[in-house]
Protein backbone atom coordinates (compact mmCIF):
# COMPACT_ATOMS: atom_id res chain seq x y z
CA UNK A 1 0.00 0.00 0.00
CA UNK A 2 1.60 3.23 -1.19
CA UNK A 3 1.33 6.23 1.31
CA UNK A 4 -1.41 8.87 0.34
CA UNK A 5 0.28 12.39 0.26
CA UNK A 6 -2.17 15.67 -0.16
CA UNK A 7 0.29 17.84 -1.67
CA UNK A 8 -1.63 21.74 -1.95
CA UNK A 9 0.06 23.55 -4.37
CA UNK A 10 -1.12 26.44 -6.56
CA UNK A 11 2.02 26.96 -8.71
CA UNK A 12 1.10 24.82 -11.84
CA UNK A 13 4.92 24.07 -12.82
CA UNK A 14 6.03 22.93 -9.39
CA UNK A 15 2.31 20.81 -8.31
CA UNK A 16 2.97 18.84 -11.64
CA UNK A 17 7.18 18.37 -10.82
CA UNK A 18 6.64 17.49 -7.36
CA UNK A 19 3.40 15.24 -8.14
CA UNK A 20 5.67 13.80 -10.77
CA UNK A 21 8.68 12.94 -8.74
CA UNK A 22 6.78 12.08 -5.69
CA UNK A 23 5.03 9.05 -7.63
CA UNK A 24 8.35 7.78 -8.78
CA UNK A 25 9.16 7.37 -5.32
CA UNK A 26 5.73 5.21 -5.24
CA UNK A 27 3.80 7.79 -3.01
CA UNK A 28 0.31 8.14 -3.69
CA UNK A 29 -0.74 11.76 -4.30
CA UNK A 30 -3.56 13.68 -4.56
CA UNK A 31 -3.40 17.40 -5.61
CA UNK A 32 -5.16 20.33 -4.32
CA UNK A 33 -4.52 24.05 -6.30
CA UNK A 34 -6.79 25.69 -3.84
CA UNK A 35 -7.11 25.86 -0.19
CA UNK A 36 -11.27 25.24 0.00
CA UNK A 37 -10.19 22.09 -2.20
CA UNK A 38 -7.96 20.95 0.04
CA UNK A 39 -10.14 21.54 2.68
CA UNK A 40 -12.89 19.72 0.86
CA UNK A 41 -10.28 16.65 0.52
CA UNK A 42 -9.13 16.50 3.72
CA UNK A 43 -12.82 16.49 4.87
CA UNK A 44 -13.48 13.98 2.68
CA UNK A 45 -10.60 11.40 3.46
CA UNK A 46 -11.16 11.33 7.16
CA UNK A 47 -14.51 10.51 6.75
CA UNK A 48 -13.57 7.43 4.91
CA UNK A 49 -10.56 4.87 5.55
CA UNK A 50 -8.11 5.91 3.30
CA UNK A 51 -6.99 9.11 5.31
CA UNK A 52 -4.18 10.94 4.66
CA UNK A 53 -0.72 10.46 5.74
CA UNK A 54 1.53 13.82 4.89
CA UNK A 55 0.86 16.76 3.93
CA UNK A 56 2.72 19.62 1.83
CA UNK A 57 1.04 22.86 2.12
CA UNK A 58 2.42 25.83 -0.21
CA UNK A 59 2.29 29.24 1.33
CA UNK A 60 1.95 30.36 -1.23
CA UNK A 61 -1.42 30.25 -0.76
CA UNK A 62 -3.36 32.76 1.32
CA UNK A 63 -4.51 31.48 4.79
CA UNK A 64 -2.68 28.41 5.33
CA UNK A 65 -3.03 28.88 8.82
CA UNK A 66 -6.86 27.86 8.47
CA UNK A 67 -6.38 24.76 6.76
CA UNK A 68 -3.62 23.81 9.46
CA UNK A 69 -5.91 24.18 12.28
CA UNK A 70 -8.13 22.16 10.10
CA UNK A 71 -5.62 19.29 9.60
CA UNK A 72 -4.58 19.45 13.24
CA UNK A 73 -8.72 18.61 14.13
CA UNK A 74 -7.79 15.59 12.48
CA UNK A 75 -4.72 14.65 15.07
CA UNK A 76 -1.91 13.17 13.48
CA UNK A 77 -1.73 14.26 10.14
CA UNK A 78 2.54 15.65 9.87
CA UNK A 79 2.12 18.73 7.90
CA UNK A 80 4.88 20.10 5.97
CA UNK A 81 5.48 23.45 4.88
CA UNK A 82 6.76 24.73 1.56
CA UNK A 83 7.77 28.44 2.04
CA UNK A 84 9.48 30.99 -0.05
CA UNK A 85 12.57 33.23 1.32
CA UNK A 86 10.28 36.05 1.96
CA UNK A 87 7.32 33.99 4.26
CA UNK A 88 9.91 34.07 6.85
CA UNK A 89 7.48 34.91 9.28
CA UNK A 90 4.61 32.80 8.07
CA UNK A 91 6.51 30.01 8.21
CA UNK A 92 7.52 30.55 11.78
CA UNK A 93 3.92 30.94 13.23
CA UNK A 94 2.64 27.45 11.04
CA UNK A 95 5.75 26.02 12.88
CA UNK A 96 4.60 27.17 16.29
CA UNK A 97 1.57 26.45 15.31
CA UNK A 98 1.94 22.93 15.09
CA UNK A 99 3.63 22.45 11.55
CA UNK A 100 6.12 19.42 11.82
CA UNK A 101 8.72 20.85 9.51
CA UNK A 102 8.99 23.31 6.45
CA UNK A 103 11.46 23.45 3.08
CA UNK A 104 12.09 26.72 1.76
CA UNK A 105 12.17 26.71 -2.19
CA UNK A 106 13.98 26.38 -4.26
CA UNK A 107 14.74 23.03 -2.60
CA UNK A 108 16.09 19.60 -3.94
CA UNK A 109 14.07 16.70 -4.22
CA UNK A 110 16.59 14.63 -2.00
CA UNK A 111 15.78 17.04 0.74
CA UNK A 112 11.62 16.52 0.31
CA UNK A 113 12.24 13.58 0.84
CA UNK A 114 14.25 13.39 3.70
CA UNK A 115 12.39 15.64 5.69
CA UNK A 116 8.92 13.39 4.31
CA UNK A 117 10.54 10.34 5.86
CA UNK A 118 11.26 12.02 9.42
CA UNK A 119 7.66 13.70 9.48
CA UNK A 120 6.01 9.95 8.45
CA UNK A 121 8.43 8.39 11.02
CA UNK A 122 6.86 10.62 13.79
CA UNK A 123 3.32 10.31 12.74
CA UNK A 124 2.73 14.29 13.25
CA UNK A 125 3.11 13.58 17.07
CA UNK A 126 4.14 16.51 17.93
CA UNK A 127 6.60 15.51 21.12
CA UNK A 128 6.81 12.13 21.29
CA UNK A 129 7.09 11.12 25.08
CA UNK A 130 7.82 7.79 23.96
CA UNK A 131 11.74 8.46 22.12
CA UNK A 132 13.77 8.02 24.96
CA UNK A 133 16.31 7.24 22.95
CA UNK A 134 18.88 8.40 20.94
CA UNK A 135 21.97 7.61 18.81
CA UNK A 136 24.04 9.88 15.98
CA UNK A 137 27.33 11.21 15.72
CA UNK A 138 29.20 8.79 18.27
CA UNK A 139 26.31 10.54 21.11
CA UNK A 140 24.45 8.13 22.66
CA UNK A 141 20.95 9.58 24.76
CA UNK A 142 18.86 8.01 27.41
CA UNK A 143 16.13 9.79 28.64
CA UNK A 144 14.84 7.87 31.06
CA UNK A 145 18.10 7.17 32.60
CA UNK A 146 18.86 10.73 32.18
CA UNK A 147 22.67 9.13 31.03
CA UNK A 148 24.91 11.14 27.86
CA UNK A 149 27.62 9.80 26.48
CA UNK A 150 30.03 10.39 23.26
CA UNK A 151 32.41 7.55 22.50
CA UNK A 152 32.05 5.67 25.06
CA UNK A 153 32.53 8.58 27.77
CA UNK A 154 29.74 9.44 29.95
CA UNK A 155 28.60 13.66 29.79
CA UNK A 156 27.50 15.91 32.51
CA UNK A 157 25.01 18.08 31.58
CA UNK A 158 23.23 20.51 34.25
CA UNK A 159 19.26 20.37 34.28
CA UNK A 160 18.58 23.01 32.00
CA UNK A 161 21.30 21.67 29.23
CA UNK A 162 19.84 18.27 29.48
CA UNK A 163 15.73 19.24 29.42
CA UNK A 164 16.74 21.19 26.34
CA UNK A 165 18.68 17.91 24.70
CA UNK A 166 15.31 16.24 25.79
CA UNK A 167 13.24 18.19 23.97
CA UNK A 168 15.21 18.35 20.55
CA UNK A 169 15.69 14.28 20.65
CA UNK A 170 11.89 14.45 20.98
CA UNK A 171 11.59 15.68 18.02
CA UNK A 172 14.66 14.30 16.31
CA UNK A 173 15.26 15.20 12.93
CA UNK A 174 12.30 17.85 12.46
CA UNK A 175 13.11 21.61 13.12
CA UNK A 176 12.26 23.03 16.89
CA UNK A 177 11.05 26.93 17.04
CA UNK A 178 13.06 28.98 19.04
CA UNK A 179 9.52 29.82 20.68
CA UNK A 180 8.71 25.92 21.62
CA UNK A 181 12.23 25.19 22.96
CA UNK A 182 11.88 28.14 25.00
CA UNK A 183 8.38 27.47 26.39
CA UNK A 184 9.07 24.12 26.71
CA UNK A 185 12.20 24.09 28.76
CA UNK A 186 11.98 27.52 30.26
CA UNK A 187 8.59 28.08 30.48
CA UNK A 188 5.80 30.32 28.49
CA UNK A 189 6.70 32.87 30.46
CA UNK A 190 10.35 33.05 28.64
CA UNK A 191 9.58 32.86 25.17
CA UNK A 192 11.09 36.30 24.15
CA UNK A 193 14.74 35.82 25.73
CA UNK A 194 16.15 34.24 23.04
CA UNK A 195 19.74 34.60 24.18
CA UNK A 196 19.26 31.98 27.24
CA UNK A 197 18.82 29.51 23.83
CA UNK A 198 22.09 30.67 22.43
CA UNK A 199 24.24 30.58 25.62
CA UNK A 200 22.77 26.83 26.23
CA UNK A 201 23.13 25.36 22.77
CA UNK A 202 26.98 26.64 23.07
CA UNK A 203 27.34 24.63 25.59
CA UNK A 204 25.78 21.92 24.59
CA UNK A 205 27.90 22.02 21.78
CA UNK A 206 30.72 22.39 23.74
CA UNK A 207 30.12 19.62 25.28
CA UNK A 208 28.61 17.22 22.40
CA UNK A 209 30.18 18.63 19.11
CA UNK A 210 33.80 18.21 18.00
CA UNK A 211 34.39 21.45 16.21
CA UNK A 212 30.87 23.56 17.83
CA UNK A 213 31.20 25.97 14.90
CA UNK A 214 30.97 23.15 12.48
CA UNK A 215 28.27 20.98 13.99
CA UNK A 216 26.97 17.74 12.92
CA UNK A 217 24.94 17.39 15.42
CA UNK A 218 22.99 20.11 16.97
CA UNK A 219 21.46 22.16 13.74
CA UNK A 220 21.18 25.60 12.84
CA UNK A 221 18.19 26.54 11.18
CA UNK A 222 19.04 30.38 10.74
CA UNK A 223 16.05 32.90 12.18
CA UNK A 224 13.99 29.52 13.26
CA UNK A 225 15.51 27.23 15.52
CA UNK A 226 17.23 24.12 15.80
CA UNK A 227 17.22 20.69 14.47
CA UNK A 228 18.48 17.54 16.09
CA UNK A 229 20.27 14.84 13.24
CA UNK A 230 18.28 12.63 12.57
CA UNK A 231 19.42 9.64 14.55
CA UNK A 232 20.79 6.83 12.81
CA UNK B 1 19.31 27.94 -20.86
CA UNK B 2 22.48 26.03 -23.11
CA UNK B 3 22.15 23.46 -21.36
CA UNK B 4 18.37 22.68 -21.01
CA UNK B 5 17.90 23.53 -24.63
CA UNK B 6 20.56 20.94 -25.39
CA UNK B 7 19.08 18.24 -23.35
CA UNK B 8 15.38 19.29 -24.90
CA UNK B 9 16.16 18.93 -27.94
CA UNK B 10 19.54 16.34 -28.41
CA UNK B 11 17.94 14.22 -25.28
CA UNK B 12 18.44 10.96 -27.42
CA UNK B 13 21.39 11.37 -28.59
CA UNK B 14 23.01 11.96 -25.33
CA UNK B 15 24.28 9.65 -23.28
CA UNK B 16 23.81 9.02 -19.10
CA UNK B 17 26.72 10.93 -18.25
CA UNK B 18 25.72 13.48 -20.85
CA UNK B 19 22.31 14.08 -19.19
CA UNK B 20 23.65 14.23 -15.99
CA UNK B 21 26.60 16.92 -16.43
CA UNK B 22 23.59 18.97 -18.19
CA UNK B 23 21.27 18.44 -15.48
CA UNK B 24 24.23 19.27 -13.25
CA UNK B 25 25.37 22.89 -14.80
CA UNK B 26 21.83 23.62 -15.48
CA UNK B 27 21.20 23.17 -11.37
CA UNK B 28 24.51 25.26 -10.21
CA UNK B 29 23.19 27.90 -13.12
CA UNK B 30 19.71 28.03 -11.53
CA UNK B 31 21.44 28.08 -8.08
CA UNK B 32 23.35 31.34 -9.61
CA UNK B 33 20.14 32.62 -10.57
CA UNK B 34 18.66 32.38 -7.03
CA UNK B 35 21.60 34.04 -5.17
CA UNK B 36 21.03 36.74 -7.78
CA UNK B 37 17.48 36.81 -7.46
CA UNK B 38 17.79 36.97 -3.32
CA UNK B 39 20.31 39.86 -3.57
CA UNK B 40 18.11 41.66 -5.81
CA UNK B 41 14.84 41.37 -4.08
CA UNK B 42 16.83 42.34 -0.79
CA UNK B 43 18.22 45.24 -1.70
CA UNK B 44 14.93 46.59 -3.26
CA UNK B 45 13.41 45.76 0.60
CA UNK B 46 16.67 47.08 2.40
CA UNK B 47 15.71 50.41 0.31
CA UNK B 48 12.39 50.50 0.45
CA UNK B 49 11.66 50.13 4.56
CA UNK B 50 15.31 49.32 6.06
CA UNK B 51 13.44 46.61 8.29
CA UNK B 52 15.71 43.98 9.69
CA UNK B 53 14.40 41.38 12.32
CA UNK B 54 17.20 41.48 15.02
CA UNK B 55 17.76 39.34 17.66
CA UNK B 56 20.06 37.97 19.97
CA UNK B 57 22.53 35.90 17.74
CA UNK B 58 25.51 33.77 17.96
CA UNK B 59 28.40 34.64 15.56
CA UNK B 60 29.63 30.73 15.72
CA UNK B 61 26.24 29.61 14.11
CA UNK B 62 25.92 32.01 11.61
CA UNK B 63 29.59 31.00 10.52
CA UNK B 64 28.62 27.58 11.23
CA UNK B 65 25.62 27.76 8.85
CA UNK B 66 27.92 29.26 6.39
CA UNK B 67 30.34 26.70 6.53
CA UNK B 68 26.91 23.93 5.91
CA UNK B 69 26.01 25.85 2.45
CA UNK B 70 29.35 25.61 0.59
CA UNK B 71 29.48 21.91 2.24
CA UNK B 72 26.54 21.22 0.39
CA UNK B 73 28.02 22.72 -2.87
CA UNK B 74 31.40 20.32 -2.25
CA UNK B 75 33.79 23.51 -1.56
CA UNK B 76 34.10 23.94 1.86
CA UNK B 77 37.69 22.10 1.89
CA UNK B 78 38.79 25.93 0.05
CA UNK B 79 37.31 27.67 3.11
CA UNK B 80 39.81 28.40 6.21
CA UNK B 81 38.14 29.27 9.04
CA UNK B 82 39.13 31.13 12.17
CA UNK B 83 36.35 31.84 14.39
CA UNK B 84 37.34 32.76 17.73
CA UNK B 85 36.36 30.73 20.72
CA UNK B 86 34.35 32.28 23.05
CA UNK B 87 32.10 34.99 21.55
CA UNK B 88 30.02 37.36 22.18
CA UNK B 89 26.21 37.24 21.21
CA UNK B 90 25.24 39.72 18.73
CA UNK B 91 22.25 41.77 17.99
CA UNK B 92 21.11 41.22 14.41
CA UNK B 93 19.18 39.86 12.09
CA UNK B 94 21.00 36.14 10.99
CA UNK B 95 19.38 35.94 8.23
CA UNK B 96 20.81 38.68 6.74
CA UNK B 97 24.48 38.76 7.82
CA UNK B 98 24.01 34.95 6.76
CA UNK B 99 23.63 36.26 3.19
CA UNK B 100 25.91 39.14 3.74
CA UNK B 101 28.90 36.55 4.46
CA UNK B 102 28.02 34.49 1.78
CA UNK B 103 28.02 37.37 -0.88
CA UNK B 104 31.44 37.61 0.62
CA UNK B 105 32.76 34.64 0.14
CA UNK B 106 30.92 33.70 -2.80
CA UNK B 107 32.99 36.51 -4.51
CA UNK B 108 36.58 36.07 -2.78
CA UNK B 109 36.26 32.05 -4.30
CA UNK B 110 34.94 33.41 -7.51
CA UNK B 111 37.87 35.88 -7.84
CA UNK B 112 40.89 33.36 -6.88
CA UNK B 113 42.49 30.45 -8.47
CA UNK B 114 40.73 27.53 -8.42
CA UNK B 115 41.78 25.38 -4.85
CA UNK B 116 43.07 28.79 -3.52
CA UNK B 117 42.04 29.09 -0.07
CA UNK B 118 39.58 31.74 0.96
CA UNK B 119 40.43 32.37 5.18
CA UNK B 120 37.39 33.60 7.10
CA UNK B 121 37.86 34.72 10.61
CA UNK B 122 35.78 36.41 13.72
CA UNK B 123 37.03 38.44 16.37
CA UNK B 124 35.77 40.44 19.08
CA UNK B 125 38.05 43.41 18.97
CA UNK B 126 37.31 46.46 21.70
CA UNK B 127 34.05 47.81 20.68
CA UNK B 128 32.60 45.59 17.96
CA UNK B 129 32.79 41.95 16.26
CA UNK B 130 34.72 41.72 12.64
CA UNK B 131 34.18 39.50 10.73
CA UNK B 132 36.94 38.79 7.51
CA UNK B 133 37.09 37.42 4.56
CA UNK B 134 39.94 37.24 2.40
CA UNK B 135 41.69 35.79 -0.45
CA UNK B 136 44.86 35.81 -2.08
CA UNK B 137 43.52 37.33 -5.62
CA UNK B 138 45.29 40.00 -7.59
CA UNK B 139 44.04 42.94 -5.34
CA UNK B 140 41.34 45.85 -6.02
CA UNK B 141 42.67 49.04 -7.68
CA UNK B 142 42.62 51.43 -4.94
CA UNK B 143 40.61 53.83 -7.04
CA UNK B 144 37.55 51.57 -7.23
CA UNK B 145 37.82 50.15 -3.07
CA UNK B 146 34.63 52.44 -2.66
CA UNK B 147 33.02 52.37 -5.95
CA UNK B 148 32.55 48.77 -5.42
CA UNK B 149 30.09 48.63 -3.33
CA UNK B 150 27.62 51.23 -5.14
CA UNK B 151 25.08 49.35 -7.01
CA UNK B 152 25.43 48.51 -10.66
CA UNK B 153 28.79 49.65 -10.74
CA UNK B 154 31.01 47.35 -13.33
CA UNK B 155 34.88 47.80 -14.36
CA UNK B 156 38.02 46.56 -14.84
CA UNK B 157 38.46 46.55 -11.02
CA UNK B 158 40.98 44.01 -10.47
CA UNK B 159 44.91 45.71 -10.68
CA UNK B 160 45.52 43.68 -13.92
CA UNK B 161 42.13 44.95 -15.15
CA UNK B 162 40.41 41.20 -14.45
CA UNK B 163 36.78 41.39 -15.69
CA UNK B 164 33.87 41.61 -12.79
CA UNK B 165 31.14 38.98 -13.93
CA UNK B 166 28.02 39.35 -12.05
CA UNK B 167 24.70 42.15 -11.79
CA UNK B 168 26.83 44.33 -9.38
CA UNK B 169 24.33 43.68 -6.46
CA UNK B 170 26.02 41.41 -4.45
CA UNK B 171 28.14 44.28 -2.69
CA UNK B 172 25.90 46.65 -2.68
CA UNK B 173 23.64 44.29 -0.56
CA UNK B 174 26.42 43.86 1.43
CA UNK B 175 27.06 47.00 2.63
CA UNK B 176 23.18 48.11 2.43
CA UNK B 177 22.93 45.06 5.34
CA UNK B 178 26.16 46.66 7.23
CA UNK B 179 24.81 49.75 7.47
CA UNK B 180 21.74 48.79 8.57
CA UNK B 181 22.82 47.22 11.80
CA UNK B 182 25.09 50.40 12.35
CA UNK B 183 28.08 48.45 11.02
CA UNK B 184 30.44 49.02 8.71
CA UNK B 185 32.05 47.21 5.19
CA UNK B 186 35.09 47.75 4.07
CA UNK B 187 37.99 46.49 1.58
CA UNK B 188 41.76 46.74 2.08
CA UNK B 189 44.26 45.26 -0.37
CA UNK B 190 47.33 43.95 1.97
CA UNK B 191 51.01 44.72 0.13
CA UNK B 192 51.41 40.94 -0.19
CA UNK B 193 48.91 40.66 -2.25
CA UNK B 194 45.11 39.58 -2.22
CA UNK B 195 42.22 40.87 -1.28
CA UNK B 196 40.16 41.72 2.43
CA UNK B 197 36.88 42.58 3.24
CA UNK B 198 36.12 43.58 6.84
CA UNK B 199 32.87 43.66 8.29
CA UNK B 200 32.23 45.50 11.56
CA UNK B 201 29.11 45.15 13.47
CA UNK B 202 29.03 47.46 16.93
CA UNK B 203 28.92 45.15 20.02
CA UNK B 204 25.73 45.73 22.41
CA UNK B 205 25.43 44.75 25.68
CA UNK B 206 23.51 42.18 26.88
CA UNK B 207 20.80 43.42 29.31
CA UNK B 208 22.17 43.14 32.90
CA UNK B 209 19.61 41.45 34.50
CA UNK B 210 19.16 38.92 32.14
CA UNK B 211 23.21 37.84 32.29
CA UNK B 212 22.41 37.49 36.26
CA UNK B 213 19.36 34.96 35.54
CA UNK B 214 21.37 33.50 33.16
CA UNK B 215 24.19 32.04 35.35
CA UNK B 216 21.75 31.23 37.60
CA UNK B 217 19.32 28.79 35.51
CA UNK B 218 19.54 25.66 34.96
CA UNK B 219 21.27 24.79 37.99
CA UNK B 220 18.39 26.03 40.42
CA UNK B 221 15.69 25.53 38.37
Amino acid sequence: MSINVLLVEDDRELRSTLRDALLLEGYALITAASLSEAIAIATHSSSKNNSLELVLLDLGLPDGETLLAQFRKQVTTPVIVISAREQEGQKIRLLDLGADDYLVKPFGIGELLARMRVALRHKGIAVSASITHYEGAGVSIDLAARFVERNGEQIHLTPTEFNLLARLVRSAGRVVTHRQLLSDVWGAGYIEHTHYLRLFMAQLRAKLEINSADPILLLTEPGVGYRLMDDE
Amino acid sequence: MGAASSLDEQSEKLDIAQHRQLARRIFDEAERLNMMTNNILQLARLDANNRIVCDWQSAEEIVGDLIRRWRGRNLVYRLDIQCQSVLPLRWCDAVLIGQLLENLVDNALKYSCIDALVKISVTTQRDCVLFAVSNADKGIDPRWHDKIFEPFQRGPVGLDDTPIIGTGVGLALCRAIAIAHAGTLTVSCPAKGGSCFELRLPLRDLPKTTIISVENLGEHS
